[in-house]
């Protein structure tokens, strides 16, 4: 039943290269690491929308669905793209006449990330679904999906299970049903596959940003420190939202800012798609999508640049056609928990103003959770602090702007909700924090490339400035 | 692509503060080598048990590290209280719902006259598509609160002379099992008698 789920896994896989090579006229740019990181997150958007539609239409999630949208986006890349599948064996080169230190320590490297996924994957297929708030909120959409398209069941009106979030987006549930529909029954096992399998796209992801702009062992050590994270560990073992979450944020504010740097189409593209992703994904994609258009409009107001239209284009009008069923449907789902849409306004925060030192002060507690994180705030701070004249000016200050507005962001909604912000913060800042733990990651190693701290890759221009 | 420019000096004080850089990095990526061997500790206690057996530890706070991640004030009260013998709500439920669910037939409707909110949670996921209700007409059920008040005006759900009326209104309503308690254990009754193996 497992292997049955990863098969149904290595669909997503292939729907997501197939994408890719759409979307990207130079695939060469990309480590192959970063690639299969790429592929994975556009299969999840792919084939969890098709597979939304597919149930407006009446149809349950089946394999035989996957497999249709997998043939057609194959054919369309033999038809329209068949020069860029060569594409897929070029990457950029390993560094010049590495020392045997350097290759010695790209070799420990690789073992420990290499090593990490299988540990964490073992663990994760070891242990059932288990997670309460996963199986709640997210394994009971899931199986409900599963059992019947959404215009025919009554879930999504029925109050009595509030508790789940009826409004919640469903690329995550989808995600899961897809696995359940592929492995042939709804098996607390099967589907933890899906958690090694984010953690592999993250790692590949992360290389993939990282090995634009570092050498390849700097990447490869970036990409280490990544998968070092405790939280982000955990949180895929145990198949939380917030970790795909994590992976479409890293893809759309990453792919952004290479945008910037490069001027090049494919960013552009795949920042769109990754960007829907986050809609998708949780409520909070919403806000993330406010901030990564609010950054990204100064950095092309700071570029100088006439790219405003392609980016509309991109980050905001192709994330619409993505998203606009799922919203379409949302808009008629009961709103029976906190609305933060209408909370997010002044007045309510100004009401609540007294629980600014409250938050403020509960908030190291999660930054330096030595279980969860080790050092990770501490270190991204110390660097970004001792990097600031270097980056400053650059276009890596797109990355730590996005990083701290979206922590002031959640800050900001500690102060306005309407349950206990010291309750709220203790089960969930962690993973709000963890939605940026990658970008971070990639701010840090951009703002000590561009100290001279991190060898660049032969790609980057050193004249991008603003 | 653009063709790079000819690589500029890297001033000696820049060499040295990357070289502090790394260093500090690959500490921070071999301190994670901990965080590992609490997966490995975690995979030996799951490996050869029963599917039921791992998901009671999997959901304990007090057995699986990862039912602790992200919750500092968990991981500390754990810490504080690490050796005492320790009952986790979530463990509990999830195993018994789980051992429930193979006693459940697929067409079961099952009424839940006991106010646990992990038991209402876990039970809903795990017996889907079997339909789980703690009250006969809808009702918001938000968190542990709302499920507490859905239950709170009908004094023959908290009263145990009382049990008898409850079975009988589930019956009416079209229930094919209750779950209650007896003696201080959750039940898992067939409305008509009781199912097999249904006792904790």
């Amino acid at each position: 039943m497992i292997a049955r789920a990863f098969l149904g896994l290595a669909v997503v896989e292939l729907v997501g290269a197939a994408l890719l090579t759409l979307l990207g006229a130079e695939l060469r740019r990309w480590s192959l690491a970063g690639k299969a990181g790429l592929s994975f997150g556009l299969g999840l958007v792919a084939l969890t929308s098709f597979l939304f539609v597919a149930s407006l239409a009446g149809a349950t999630p089946r394999a035989w669905l996957g497999l249709v949208e997998l043939g057609v986006l194959a054919a369309a890349v033999l038809v329209l793209r068949r020069e860029r599948l060569t594409a897929w064996r070029e990457s950029p080169g390993a560094d010049r006449s590495p020392s045997r230190g350097a290759r010695v320590g790209s070799a420990v490297l690789l073992l420990f990330v290499a090593g990490t996924c299988a540990i964490v994957g073992a663990t994760s297929l070891a242990e059932p679904l288990v997670e309460w708030d996963v199986l709640a909120i997210w394994g009971l959409k899931a199986k409900v999906l599963l059992a019947s398209p959404v215009r025919a069941t009554d879930y999504f009106q029925d109050v009595a299970h509030a508790y789940s979030h009826l409004d919640y987006p469903l690329l995550w549930p989808l995600a899961m049903a897809w696995t359940w529909a592929c492995s042939g029954d709804t098996d607390l096992l099967a589907v933890k596959a899906l958690g090694p399998a984010l953690l592999c796209a993250h790692v590949g992801m992360c290389h993939g940003l990282l090995r634009r702009r570092l050498d390849a062992r700097d990447a490869l050590l970036g990409t280490a420190v990544l998968a070092a994270v405790p939280m982000l560990l955990s949180q895929c073992a145990r198949m939380s939202a917030d970790a795909p979450l994590a992976l479409f944020v890293l893809g759309a504010f990453g792919c952004a800012w290479l945008w910037l740097e490069s001027g090049h189409g494919d960013d552009l593209r795949l920042a769109g798609v990754f960007a829907a992703g986050m809609l998708l994904t949780k409520n909070e994609g919403l806000a993330l999508q406010v901030v990564l258009l609010a950054c990204v409009a100064a950095g092309v107001a700071l570029a100088g640049r006439r790219r405003s239209s392609s980016a509309l284009g991109w980050l905001v009008v192709a994330p619409l056609l993505v998203t606009g069923a799922w919203f379409w449907f949302r808009a008629a789902v009961p709103k029976v928990h906190e609305d933060y849409g209408a909370r997010l306004q002044p007045r309510v925060f100004l009401e609540n103003v007294e629980r600014v030192p409250v938050v403020l002060a509960r908030a190291p507690t999660y930054l330096v959770s030595f279980t969860d994180w080790h050092l990770f705030w501490p270190l991204v701070a110390a660097v970004l602090v001792l990097t600031a004249r270097a980056w400053v000016r650059r276009t890596a200050a797109f990355l730590v702007a996005s990083v701290a507005l979206v922590l002031l962001l959640y800050a900001y909604v500690y102060v306005v909700t309407p349950w206990d912000p010291v309750e709220l913060m203790e089960t969930s800042a962690c993973r709000l924090l963890l939605h940026v733990a990658p970008l971070a990651v990639l701010a840090v190693a951009e703002a000590a490339r561009a100290a001279g701290w991190l060898r660049s890759s032969d790609e980057v221009c050193e004249s991008a400035t603003w | 692509m653009s063709t790079p420019p000819p690589a500029a000096p890297v001033p000696a004080r820049a060499t040295y503060a990357g070289w502090a850089l790394r260093i500090v990095l690959a500490l921070f990526v071999g301190a994670s080598l901990f965080a590992l061997a609490d997966f490995v500790a975690l995979w030996r206690a799951l490996r050869g048990q029963p599917l039921v057996e791992r998901g009671a530890i999997g959901a304990s706070e007090f057995e699986s590290f990862l039912a602790r991640a992200g919750r500092p004030a968990t991981q500390a009260e754990f810490e504080r209280s690490r050796g005492e013998p320790r009952v986790s709500g979530a463990a509990g439920a999830w195993a018994w719902a789980a051992r429930m669910a193979a006693e459940l037939p697929p067409d079961a409707r099952v009424f839940l006259n006991v106010p646990h909110v992990q038991l209402y949670y876990q039970g809903t996921f795990l017996w889907f598509p079997r339909t789980l209700d703690v009250v006969t007409d809808p009702v918001l059920i938000r968190d542990a609160d709302t499920l507490a008040e859905a239950v709170r005006d009908d004094a023959a759900r908290t009263d145990p002379a009382r049990a008898g009326e409850v079975r009988r209104r589930a019956a009416r309503a079209g229930y094919t099992h209750l779950v209650t308690t007896e003696n201080g254990a959750v039940v898992l009754t067939r409305l008509g008698k009781p199912a097999p193996g249904g006792e904790r």
